[in-house]
């Protein structure tokens, strides 16, 4: 057998395993069956989706907050970091680049994966995805020159290559 | 008052035309899509929200599926038919609520399509019974058929894009609503609860987030979204469903073992309640008739009787309460006409038959010691449910 965990409250054997999102902070907490009811670990504290739903509502740290009158906000839709800390939801596709920074933060606790790797898009969407993709890593690209981060500039050469290809696949060569 | 015809035809979401099983009431799969380069419906004005709806509902005009659906904008139908809506799981309470927004439903009832909901697109796909994977085949196919014209907000990296973090990636939400009044009555259903939360699964009351079980139906669903192919996310979850199912056999099996008495009393006490009571508010109702639903399971009531349940369990509902009796009712008269409608439809249903309960644990009822210390050995004592007809998912 593996050690037991002990209950944070009492020091017996641990049954009840809680993953918290207190302060933007991830914590777990170990309660054996009594202390847990003891200490309020009913239906209410184990929706998940609501623990995620209220880490959302805090900005990701105080330092990384940005400083008054120049604060996050999305070119393409208007929503700002602030509004998406309140209301949880994304005004736009473009938000996701916009907010990149705090949204990987986020996903990185309410999510276990950090890429998708399910269903591709076929048809209309696949074009322009395929497109948009491009045009991200071309920008990237050269951010990587500039910075004379040479081993990325080439990395992404070869996919702006292999992306090109994809559409040309896609759009009948017309890329 | 008016009423869309889509209410009346017998196509209630729990059977489908199909024999309702034991346990899995119905599994359903939703897939949240937004159109590439439009503002999320919250963002969007007006005037693009009419848009939005309209390339929406041109595109889902061609499908084979939608032939002869319904196609309502939340605006064009009452209050009391957007509940309606709700009740049948149809539409979400954010949606009726919000009022602006539209559905597109099959004929069938068994595909519905929210439209400027929280995202642009929620496809949903309802089955009765443990039908998980053929509802993931026609959500897929209805959303393959889609993106056709439709041009999805989606990247390579984050997969699709959705309003909220929480779905993003597949945006895939499967679900199964399960009858486990066995762990409820056994008091084990916290411990279920909390041992499918560490493993990435959320368990709800009937009425989705944040609502009160009622009738010991609970809905349980993926949480992740991001990171997984839909394939492993919805393994995982049959995984777990498989493993409830038999847990909730084995506390129904240690009920009768156990505690028949008991049991016994709450299946007659609500079929008294079911064909005798002239008041019945909804949460009661829920619970007699789940116990009709555990009596059949437990070969107490005729197999048909379980259908009867299902139906009722979604008649019984305030909107669906009015609707049948065509005039709005207020909660007190809604209670009045409820315990007609029940007390008329279990007319013609025998009171549960004990024969088979008493036969289960009469022939040679293990001392109470050897029992007990059998179960402290191994967890789960029981080789043979009593399940006769054990819902088994098609793979
Ligand atoms: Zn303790
Ligand atoms: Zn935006």
């Amino acid at each position: 057998m593996s050690k037991e965990i002990p209950c944070d409250s009492c020091g017996q054997p641990a049954t009840v395993h809680l993953t918290k999102i207190t302060d933007n902070k991830v914590t777990k907490v170990h309660f054996c069956e009594k202390c847990a009811a003891k200490n309020g670990v009913g239906m209410d504290a184990l929706l998940p989706m609501a623990e995620a739903l209220s880490a959302m509502a805090e900005p990701v740290s105080e330092s990384d907050a940005e400083p008054p009158g120049k604060s996050v906000t999305c070119p393409r839709c208007g929503l700002t970091l602030g509004e998406f800390h309140k209301g949880h939801r994304l005004g736009c596709a473009a938000c996701y680049s916009a907010f990149g920074q705090e949204l990987g933060a986020l996903l990185r606790k309410i999510q276990p994966g950090r890429a998708h790797c399910g269903k591709k898009p076929s048809g209309a969407t696949l074009r322009i995805a395929t497109h948009e993709n491009l045009e991200d890593v071309r920008k990237n690209l050269r951010a990587a020159v500039e910075a004379e981060r040479y081993e990325d500039a080439a990395r992404l050469r070869d996919r702006i290559r292999q992306l090109e290809q994809e559409l040309s696949l896609i759009t009948g060569g017309e890329a | 008052m008016e009423f869309p015809p889509f209410i009346f035809p017998e196509s209630e979401p729990g059977a489908h035309g199909q024999n309702a099983q034991p346990i899995v009431l119905s599994t359903r799969i939703r897939l949240a899509r937004n159109l590439a380069g439009c503002p999320f419906p919250a963002k969007a004005r007006a005037l693009q929200r009419r848009q939005i709806q309209k390339r929406c509902f041109d595109a889902l005009a061609t499908l084979p599926r939608m032939r002869d659906g319904h196609f309502l904008a939340m605006d064009s139908i009452d209050n009391l038919n957007r509940t309606l809506l709700v009740e049948r799981h149809l539409i979400s309470k954010e949606l009726a609520s919000a009022k602006t927004g539209a559905v597109a439903i099959s004929h069938d009832q068994t595909c519905s399509v929210m439209v400027n909901e929280e995202d642009h697109l929620r496809i949903q796909v309802m089955r009765g019974g443990f039908q998980l994977l053929r509802a993931w085949r026609t959500a897929t196919h209805v959303d393959t058929a889609l993106e056709r014209t439709l041009a999805m907000a989606y990247t390579g990296r984050l997969g699709y894009l959705t309003a909220c973090p929480t779905n993003v990636g597949t945006g895939l939400r499967a679900s199964a609503m399960l009858h486990l009044p066995g762990l409820v009555f056994d008091g084990e259903m916290q411990r279920v609860i909390r041992a499918v939360n560490q493993d990435g699964l959320v368990v709800r009351g009937w009425h989705g987030e944040g609502s009160e079980s009622t009738g010991c139906i609970f809905q349980v669903s993926n949480q992740h979204t991001l990171g997984s192919p839909e394939q492993a996310i919805l393994e995982h979850l049959v995984f777990w469903l498989r493993h409830i199912i038999e847990h909730e056999q084995h506390a129904r099996y240690r009920l009768l073992r156990q505690n028949a008495p008991r049991l016994v009393d709450r299946i007659m006490r609500s079929y008294g309640t079911l064909t005798l009571a002239h008041l019945l508010k909804t949460g009661e109702a829920m619970d007699a008739l789940s116990c009709m639903r555990l009596a059949c399971d437990l070969g107490m009531l005729p197999l048909e009787t379980r259908a009867l349940v299902d139906r009722l369990t979604l008649r019984c509902q305030p909107a669906h309460i009015q609707a049948i009796v065509k005039e709005k009712l207020n909660p007190a008269e809604r209670t009045f006409i409820r315990a007609r409608l029940f007390r008329e439809a279990f007319a013609n249903t025998p009171p549960p038959d004990l024969a088979f309960a008493r036969k289960l644990f009469s022939p040679s009822p293990a001392p109470e010691r050897s029992l007990r210390r059998r179960r402290r050995n191994k967890p789960n004592p029981t080789p043979n449910p009593p399940e006769t007809d054990a819902p088994q998912p098609e793979i």
